[in-house]
């Protein structure tokens, strides 16, 4: 097996990943680092601060992800990944915006847009996403109004 | 939003010219940002504007390299509009309009009803019609797919519901013949002109409508294959949204007796087909404006129970079957439209219920049937059957599959914010 070049991620907490560089690419935001800073010259970069946990999921995912070439056996995987709770898929969707990896992206967005269509109820969604609820009392009322064919 | 329409640009680039991807980003990055029009208080990414190809050698380009890194990290609310909302359906898009100021702001805003247009393309439902009583709506997810009115009764006359695509619908007046293109969802609704060959109510009428991310006035054709009772001839007369007047084709078929053509075409990329029941199956290309036909899978029972769909991107074609009074679905593919796969259903469908009818195929995986009178979903990876409605339908029942979009039928550009309810 080919030993590939391996980039060394270091995240806000200090703690460094190695990263099959491959696999770090996926990522556009390291994508453009690498071709921003002269890789030769920095084999192993210490060039990335992202929270810690985030990262860490990020590496599983990428190894898992490249390991598993069969669609039916990522797609099986790939659920499984996304089975978490709201906590954690927060986390992987702040992580996949910021490291813009867009197959990690796909796949949260899918399961948090699940979540809000089987959502039946407002103050779900505000508390979930921790969105303050702006609205005078009256103005929400009218558009409740407006939408009573929503309203099951 | 200024910022936001470039971001547009390169994202759509990236997504529909794959191989040009790595071109765009070794030559130049531009960040994401979230800037929403006129919202105050919203948070934005600090950008340092990179110059091509910066390839650091120094500390000081170093030092560049980790301020772009270094940005504020966008908030959950912020990552959530920017991917998750556009990929929602309306419903569920107008129900969460009381979540925030800012949600009612963006979901009414004509941006984000053309982007969920884009993006939100699964069929939610089928609009069902016994001859010319009112429609109605069978939707597949009751708390997520729906629209106010789903009697179309917003519209000035009693219609037949004749096509959609994308969720805009196309109608014809029951009584004056004429074609109404309508959004269910907005209740916005548009009467076209007069076409200039009498259509009748045997036209066959397919509502072409592709919506384009980058393109926010949104273009739609209607095709009518156009038949005359005395003469073996189909013509094909088109309305152009673009240039709204309608146009009758220079092509004409002349091989085909129109009045075998189905009720209810399939359009897909660019092409649009009817069944005929002389046996094949009529498709019209909307660039070049030549047909061709594709032979229709023989059937036992007659026509009318079979179904176009797309699987993996490729035209096939569900035809129940029976046997012993067992039914299976036999799916057909490719150019000659041979038997590629057979579907078993779980329990004994046809003898049970009368006629099988298919209705659709969504995504390759999920068959919509109808089984006398009821509608059930099948799953065929998981095997699970769904009953998706008891009441509507029957063999004269005219099913016609739709998408929950906020497709707007004005200028986008132009919103009347009265209509949008």
């Amino acid at each position: 097996m080919l030993l590939s070049k391996n980039s060394a991620l270091e995240s806000k907490d200090n703690e460094i990943f190695e990263v099959e560089e491959s696999i770090a690419i996926q990522s556009e935001l390291i994508k453009t680092m690498t071709t921003m800073v002269n890789s030769k010259a920095y084999v192993n970069e210490r060039n990335q601060m992202v929270p810690e946990a985030r990262c860490r999921k990020q590496a599983n995912y990428h190894v898992e992800q490249n390991n598993k070439i069969v669609d039916e056996e990522l797609s099986d995987w790939e659920s499984k990944f996304f089975e978490v709770d709201m906590d954690d898929l927060h986390e992987l969707f702040m992580a996949a915006n910021y490291l813009e990896i867009e197959s990690l992206l796909n796949g949260v967005t899918k399961r948090v847009g699940d979540f809000i269509k089987a959502c039946k109820n407002v103050e779900v969604i505000r508390q979930t996403f921790g969105i303050n609820n702006d609205f005078a009392a009256q103005q929400e009322e009218e558009i409740r109004k407006l939408n009573s064919w929503n309203h099951i | 939003m200024l910022f936001n329409v470039n971001h547009a640009i390169l994202r759509f680039m990236a997504d529909f010219e794959g191989n040009n991807r790595e071109t765009l980003e070794d030559d130049f990055c531009l960040l994401e940002d979230s800037d929403l029009e006129g919202d105050v208080d919203e948070r934005f990414y600090e950008l340092p504007i990179l110059s091509p190809k910066a390839k650091a050698k120094t500390p000081v380009d170093y030092n560049k390299a980790l301020k772009y890194v270094d940005r504020k990290e966008a908030g959950l609310e912020d990552v959530l509009r920017d991917h998750a909302l556009h990929l929602l359906p309306a419903k569920t898009l107008f129900r969460f309009k009381t979540v925030s100021r800012r949600w009612d702001q963006w979901i009414s805003s004509p941006l984000f009803a053309h982007r969920q247009t884009t993006y939100f393309k699964n069929v939610s439902g089928l609009f069902c019609q016994v001859a010319d009583h009112s429609p109605s709506f069978i939707s597949f997810n009751q708390d997520a797919y729906g629209m106010p009115d789903p009697s179309l009764s917003f519209l000035p006359e009693p219609v037949k519901v004749r096509s959609s695509c994308n969720g805009l619908v196309c109608c014809q007046g029951i009584e004056e013949d004429t074609y109404y293109i309508c959004s269910p969802v907005t209740k916005e609704w548009k009467k076209l002109p007069r076409p200039n060959l009498y259509h009748g109510a045997k036209a066959g009428v397919v509502l072409a409508f592709e919506p384009y991310l980058l393109n926010f006035n949104e273009s739609y054709e209607l095709v009518c294959a156009v038949t005359f009772s005395d003469y073996p001839v189909v013509y094909f007369e088109i309305y152009s949204s673009r240039s709204s007047s309608w146009r009758v084709s220079d092509t004409i078929c002349y091989e085909l007796d129109g009045s075998g053509l189905h009720d209810g075409g399939y359009y897909m990329k660019g092409v649009v087909h009817w069944e005929s029941s002389s046996g094949v199956i009529l498709a019209f290309g909307l660039r070049d404006e030549q047909y061709g036909f594709l032979p229709l899978p023989a059937n036992d029972e007659g026509y009318g129970n079979g179904a176009l769909a797309m699987k993996h991107g490729e035209l096939c074609y569900i035809q129940p079957r029976y046997q012993d009074n067992v039914c299976t679905i036999n799916i057909h593919g490719n150019m000659d439209m041979s038997l590629k796969s057979v579907i078993n259903l779980p329990y004994d469908a046809g003898s049970t219920f009368g006629v099988c009818r298919a209705l659709g195929f969504i995504n390759g995986d999920i068959l919509i049937l109808g089984l006398g009178t009821r509608v059930i979903s099948y799953r065929v990876k998981e095997q699970k059957v769904e009953l998706i409605s008891q009441h509507e339908g029957g063999a004269c029942t005219r099913y016609i599959p739709y998408v929950n979009s906020l497709v707007s039928v004005r200028h986008p550009l132009i919103r009347d914010r009265g209509l949008i309810v």
